[in-house]
């Protein structure tokens, strides 16, 4: 079983990749495979949307750092949506890195962020 | 050349085309071979097999006729040849394979002219079969096999002294011909048949899944009964969904036969890409609906597809017209709503609504096909109320299978193939006791259980997302203390006291701290999820022991 499905598309200009499903240590490198590899080297940056992630654990936490970092050295910005009441919201939360990762609300807000 | 014959003389061969013939009545027999005649239809015959009637023809005719070789060859359409069949005198024709252009030779123009033709020298006779010279045949006389009109093959004699055969001859040889012809149809048929319905259930099979997949929470029992004499087009199908969810899926394409049971297959293959595809029922329908109306071929079948949460026991389906889905329980069984649109391949671009029912713990959903339900001349109301009847309170799914088949299909079987499939809920546990391998790809599935079971203890949405998290992390630890120690297991165990949830996660590995910068969530997050968290590492393991209040009293 996969467990997890990416959407990529565009949102104004902005890649806008969206993880649904399930991200634990059993698929974290497809994931990061799939979104990276979506990511090309023109952008701007990037929104990631897990505002449909049932469930993302410490290895998909350590996942967001490392893609955050990776675009940073291509001098390119991530951003992450994560509603509050979403099961991401409450993994970030627990691991107490809501604040450190570039958290916004909606879709709407982050896409409006890079396209500025 | 005897009286009666037409003069049509052809050449060298002094080949001729006879008129009068028995069904004509233009000449009736001669006395003395009144009883000979009596041979060929005697009923007797009938008993005998098609192998066996016709090399019993052969040898009568030869009698009756005094001939030396006696042989009846076959049209094979696909070729447009003619294939001895039963040969007495002309083994070597056999053997050798000879086969015959219809229009060529002596049997090929007995067959293309559809009439009696006799050869009374075969010096210089256009001759296809080899044999019929390497015999030292003088002459020979055919008539074409007829049934409903067509020519289905040609039987003929030979003599190895000289002799003209006449409308007498011809007569006695039709008289045979007419005895053979509908035996050897009638056996044609039936071998047609019985290979295409042994290809299509073969085919059929191939179809069907092999193997249902091994769920976790629910379990799954389903049965596939071709009909009768006849195949059909019924299929199911079970996939595992992104979540922990599970596709389930019922079809039967209208029409019967290899060309149903293939088409079966493209439809099977189709929805279960679709649904993979992750579509809503509704959706999958409408795609499946989209592809049958772009094949060529015209076709048309009911569909089910439900896609069932384990975790909520939520069943979300769409029907294209296809029988409602039974509910069943500990006390009884239930027809679902309809929820139903037209049969895929129908009406230009048809749209579906879905249902939604709960599928709750202890109950079983029941899939069928029509064949299941339908007896000609009868309303299908009695049907469905048999199969209601026959469902009620057995929830184990094979035994659920098994009665239900039992109770309708008569015992001659069934004249409709039957398909049913049966998905089981089953009840949730007091306590929660799991055993994985020591494998990532187990995480997903300890989350679904414990959900399922939290729900029922009376879990908030928070409790969920925090209990399932501190599990899971402290599951991925014991998974990879495992790695590279050959194969190990770990354990949870859940259960309530009063209203805290005790959580257990047990291994046999060395709990290992966390390194580097991002590697501690892990850990941070089981402690901010949970009341309270205590690792305990000894020789023989590591165990994890996890508390937390539910139920919004935080």
């Amino acid at each position: 079983m996969i467990g997890y499905d990416v959407h990529v598309g565009t949102q104004d200009g902005v890649l806008l990749a969206s993880l649904e499903g399930e991200i634990d240590m059993a698929n974290v490198d497809l994931v990061r495979t799939t979104v990276v590899r979506a990511i090309s080297n023109e952008a701007h940056g990037a929104v990631l949307d897990l505002s449909r992630t049932a469930y993302i654990d410490s290895a998909g936490i350590t996942l967001l750092f490392h893609m955050r970092e990776r675009l940073r050295v291509r001098g390119q910005e991530l951003r992450l949506v994560v509603p509050p009441g979403s099961p991401a919201f409450a993994a970030l939360r627990y691991a107490g890195v809501l604040e450190t990762l570039d958290v916004r609300d909606s879709v709407d807000a982050a896409v409006a962020e890079l396209r500025a | 050349v005897e009286h009666g014959a037409r003069g049509s003389e052809d050449g060298a061969d002094r080949r001729q085309v006879l008129v009068g013939s028995a069904s004509e009545g233009a000449l009736s027999p001669a006395p003395d071979r009144a009883a000979n005649l009596y041979r060929l239809s005697d009923p007797g015959l009938s008993d005998l097999g098609l192998e066996a009637l016709l090399n019993e023809l052969l040898v009568r005719i030869s009698e009756i006729l005094e001939v030396d070789t006696a042989a009846i060859l076959l049209v094979d359409e696909e070729h447009g040849e003619l294939v001895p069949r039963a040969v007495k005198g002309l083994e070597e024709a056999i053997e050798r394979g000879v086969r015959i252009p219809i229009g060529q030779g002596f049997a090929g123009q007995v067959a293309a002219e559809r009439a009696p033709i006799t050869i009374v020298d075969l010096e210089g006779a256009d001759i296809v079969n080899p044999v019929l010279r390497e015999r030292g045949i003088q002459a020979l006389l055919g008539v074409p096999l007829v049934v409903e009109g067509n020519v289905i093959g040609v039987l003929h004699v030979g003599s190895l002294a000289a002799r003209e055969f006449g409308t007498a001859d011809a007569v006695v040889l039709e008289l045979a011909a007419a005895r053979a012809a509908p035996a050897i149809e009638r056996a044609r048929l039936f071998a047609a048949l019985e290979g295409e319905h042994r290809g299509a259930v073969a085919l059929q099979r191939s179809l069907l899944p092999e193997r249902l997949p091994d769920l976790v929470e629910t379990t799954v029992a389903a049965r596939y009964l071709p009909a009768r004499d006849e195949v059909g087009g019924d299929w199911y199908d079970v996939v595992t969904l992104p979540g922990g969810r599970i596709g389930l899926a019922i079809g039967d394409v209208a029409g019967h036969g290899v060309r149903a049971a293939a088409l079966m297959g493209q439809m099977r293959t189709a929805l279960r890409a679709y649904a993979l595809e992750n579509h809503a029922p509704a959706v999958v329908l409408e795609l499946l609906d989209r592809m049958l109306r772009a094949t060529r071929e015209r076709a048309m079948a009911t569909v089910i597809y439900a896609v069932i949460e384990p975790e909520t026991g939520r069943v979300t389906y769409a029907s294209a017209g296809h029988p409602p889905p039974v509910l069943v329980g500990e006390d009884g069984a239930r027809l679902m709503e309809p929820a139903t649109g037209p049969p895929v391949g129908t009406v230009l671009d048809s749209t579906y609504e879905e249902a939604e029912i709960e599928l709750r713990a202890g109950e079983t959903l029941l899939l069928y096909t029509d064949g299941l339900i339908e007896v000609r001349g009868e309303a299908l109301d009695r049907g469905l109320a048999r199969l209601v009847d026959a469902a009620e309170g057995i929830t184990a799914p094979h035994t659920l299978c098994e009665r239900i088949l039992e109770a309708l299909v008569p015992s001659e079987g069934a004249s409709d193939d039957i398909a049913v499939v049966a998905l089981h809920n089953p009840p949730v546990p007091e306590v929660l006791d799991l055993r994985f391998q020591a494998e990532p790809e187990t995480l997903a599935t300890l989350r679904h259980s414990l959900r399922r079971w939290l729900r029922v203890a009376g879990a908030t949405p928070d409790d969920l997302a925090a209990i399932t998290l501190a599990c899971s992390e402290a599951a991925a630890n014991a998974v990879e203390h495992a790695y590279g120690a050959g194969p190990a297991m770990y354990e949870v165990t859940a259960q309530m006291e009063d209203s805290v949830v005790v959580l257990r996660v047990r291994d046999r590995g060395q709990w290992r701290e966390p390194r580097g910068e991002n590697r501690g969530h892990g850990q941070l997050i089981m402690r901010a999820a949970m009341d309270e968290v205590d690792i305990r590492t000894a020789e023989r393991g590591t165990e994890v022991l996890m508390r937390r209040r539910i139920g919004g009293a935080a």
